[in-house]
């Protein structure tokens, strides 16, 4: 058809695709890849969003519902009627810890509840929960103190979480500072300084965790000893980095766009954060998710030691410390809860990190 | 010279090197007591083989190198042992242009950032005024004003060393150092980058250092030319005199091996390249020189005037014309 020939006139523009959009285009192809980020996203909103979610105070005790069961949910209500929305019976725990439903005591789960109140994003004063039920429900069940254990992982995970991203954060930020002054500068400089970092990497990184983490006075406030653990972690985390950022530095400064950049007269920072430190975005971005998991179970190991978050705040790390006894363990098996968690995230985010290394692979860039 | 803008002075740059399996070290000499001097508005040509040291000395005047000994001094100023404020203003007075358009240009950066980089350095720090120069720049070296929102990889070789160029010209340099611009373009387009330059330089009454390998190249741009060999400036002189009447031999070689298109010419006698080292002592070239004598062997020859502006450095300077 005549009509549909491109007229002579009408050019087509064709844009090449930046970098950034070529490594989303493959990012977006490897489905393990974006699974993996989904589910990052996803805890990471269900911790932005724990007190909404959470039914209960993560510290709220009920003493006679230790170690209950998850709630079981019934579809008739008490005239024995087929319901469409779950009902959930009152429970009570025989001494031979049976759990066993009351009967006639059914009440329906609700959504939209008006319970505790919390700030929503630690702004806005609201008492609206999720769901909520007349009878206890515990949808995970609970721990030694009848804490509702789907509370304590919601809440958990602000911190387990959060402590990844400030951490590498914070090492990055060290890292990147250090290994670009160190490379770009050379001479003494390069010298003090990765001595300097060569002494940090020389002490095993767990026993110097625990020195400083043993240096926490014991009534310190949770909220403190939170940032006290992620400065610990990335002060140990940071050398490393500093010495591959060197690396790359090194080999960076002898590129001609660089001298260009030094003939100008632009100034030694600038040149550091606008030239050297882009050369290293791709292994930042990679190493970067590849170390989150180390931030992770760097805090539950010394909470789960209990030198890191404390009781009774909530973190994956110390709610997994309770399930160090064999007894737990197998009458008990839902307090393993938290420990799946930290799996799920820390396989997660090597997956993610695989991921973005292969989709940032200048080999496969066309 | 009165007007001179730039002076080269006895300038020599020595490299350790480790080398060998027990990693012994040993120096390289890549620019030996190099003097020259360039006049306001002139262009200087420097040609020889690689690894004369052609660009390290470019790179000396720039001071993107500390030479090892000597002084370079750009209008009564030291440049090398500049500091601070003095080697910022320095630095906005000369520019320099790479050989290498491909790895002198930072990826990353979209082509109206790399020309906008040394704007903030001339004062102009506000956006839309930058904005501005950006495209007037774009213009004066021949590309687009739509381009400045593109990244260096979707450009040719040419085009990208014409941002090389407006990337140098932001700060409104006095002087330009071109290290060898064109010899990573195609022929075809290497005219139009030199051509170019020649505009610029009428233009805005550039003083240029042209660094090439290429003679005919280097004829095309130059007032005066030097020739480089191992280090050592053999001859110096007017680019009409050098072309029409060179007396080191070396140059001579040099001038023999541009190609002419004639199927009759006979081929030139161009001594065989049996080494490029240089020898212990006596004259650099003395190894392949035809006209080598017992002299040539022991006694370093100095550069000296034989007429109107015309240095060489040969013991048989005299004897040849």
């Amino acid at each position: 058809m005549a009509a549909s020939a491109p007229l002579a006139s009408e050019t087509v523009y064709v844009r090449a695709l930046t970098p950034r959009q070529i490594a989303w285009r493959r990012l977006r192809r490897n489905r393990a890849a974006l699974c993996a980020l989904g589910l990052l996203a996803l805890l990471h909103l269900l911790g932005l969003f724990a007190p909404f979610l959470s039914p209960y105070s993560p510290v709220q005790q009920n003493l006679a519902l230790y170690y209950h069961p998850p709630s079981h949910f019934v579809w008739r209500n008490n005239q024995g009627q087929h319901t469409f929305w779950p009902e959930v019976p009152a429970t009570m725990l025989t001494p031979s810890h049976r759990c066993i439903d009351l009967p006639g005591t059914l009440a329906p789960l609700r959504l939209f509840v008006h319970g505790e109140r919390y700030r929503l994003l630690g702004i806005l004063p609201v008492s609206l929960h999720l769901f909520g039920c007349k009878n206890p429900v515990f949808l995970m069940g609970t721990d030694a103190l009848g804490r509702d254990l789907l509370s304590r992982l919601l809440y958990g995970s602000q911190y387990s979480l959060s402590v990844g991203l400030i951490g590498i954060a914070i090492t990055f930020a060290l890292g990147l500072l250090i290994g670009g002054i160190s490379g770009y500068y050379g001479g003494i400089t390069d010298n003090v300084l990765m001595r300097f970092t060569e002494v940090l990497l020389a002490v095993p990184g767990f026993y110097l965790l625990l020195a400083l983490a043993a240096l926490l006075p014991p009534g310190m406030p949770s909220g403190e000893s939170y940032i006290l653990i992620i400065a610990i972690l990335s002060l140990v985390g940071w050398a490393g980095l500093a010495r591959v950022i060197r690396g790359i530095a090194l080999t960076t400064r002898e590129r001609p766009f660089v001298e260009a950049a030094k003939a100008l007269g632009v100034s030694p920072l600038r040149i550091i954060v606008r030239h050297i430190l882009p050369e290293t975005t791709t292994y930042s971005i990679v190493s970067a998710t590849l170390a989150i998991p180390s931030y992770i179970l760097g805090e539950a190991g010394l909470s789960f030691l209990g030198l890191g978050i404390r009781e009774p705040t909530p973190s994956w790390g110390n709610m997994l410390s309770s399930a160090q006894n064999l007894e737990a363990l197998t009458q008990y098996p839902w307090i393993l809860m938290p420990g799946l968690l930290i799996f799920v995230t820390v396989v997660a985010w090597n997956v993610l990190g695989d991921g973005l290394r292969d989709a940032l692979d200048p080999r496969g860039m066309r | 010279m009165a007007s001179e803008l730039l002076l080269v002075d006895n300038v020599s740059k020595f490299f350790t090197v480790a080398g060998g399996r027990w990693g012994e070290r040993h120096t390289v000499r890549a620019v030996e007591e190099v003097s020259l001097s360039i006049a306001r508005g002139e262009t200087l040509g420097l040609v020889g083989e690689s690894g004369s040291g052609k660009s390290t000395l470019a790179r000396i005047i720039l001071n993107l190198i500390q030479p090892t000994s000597g002084k370079v001094v750009f209008d009564g100023q030291q440049v090398s042992s500049a500091k601070g404020e003095a080697l910022r203003n320095l630095r906005r007075r000369m520019q320099i242009v790479f050989q290498d358009p491909y790895g002198s240009l930072n990826p990353r950066m979209t082509v109206g950032r790399i020309i906008a980089e040394g704007l903030p350095l001339r004062g102009m720090t506000d956006s839309a005024k930058q904005a501005e120069e950006v495209q007037r720049l774009l213009a004066l070296v021949g590309l687009d004003a739509s381009y400045q929102n593109r990244y260096p990889h979707e450009f040719s070789g040419g085009q990208r060393q014409r941002i090389g160029i407006a990337r140098a010209l932001a700060v409104k340099p006095e002087f330009l150092a071109a290290d060898e611009p064109v010899s990573a373009l195609d022929v075809s387009v290497q005219a139009q980058v030199l051509n170019l330059l020649l505009d610029l330089q009428q233009q805005l009454g550039l003083t240029m250092l042209f660094v090439a390998h290429d003679l005919a190249v280097v004829r095309h741009m130059s007032d005066r030319v030097a020739v480089m060999y191992l280090g050592r400036i053999v001859e110096l002189a007017e680019s009409s005199t050098i072309y029409t009447s060179p007396r080191h031999p070396y140059t001579r070689t040099l001038l023999e091996a541009i190609p002419v298109p004639d199927p009759d010419r006979k081929l030139p006698d161009i001594p065989p390249v049996e080494t490029t080292s240089r020898p212990a002592e006596g004259c650099p070239f003395q190894p392949r020189c035809p006209l080598a004598i017992d002299r040539c062997r022991k006694e370093m020859p100095q550069l000296a005037e034989w007429g109107c502006g015309h240095f060489t450095a040969c013991h048989r300077a005299g004897e040849t014309t």
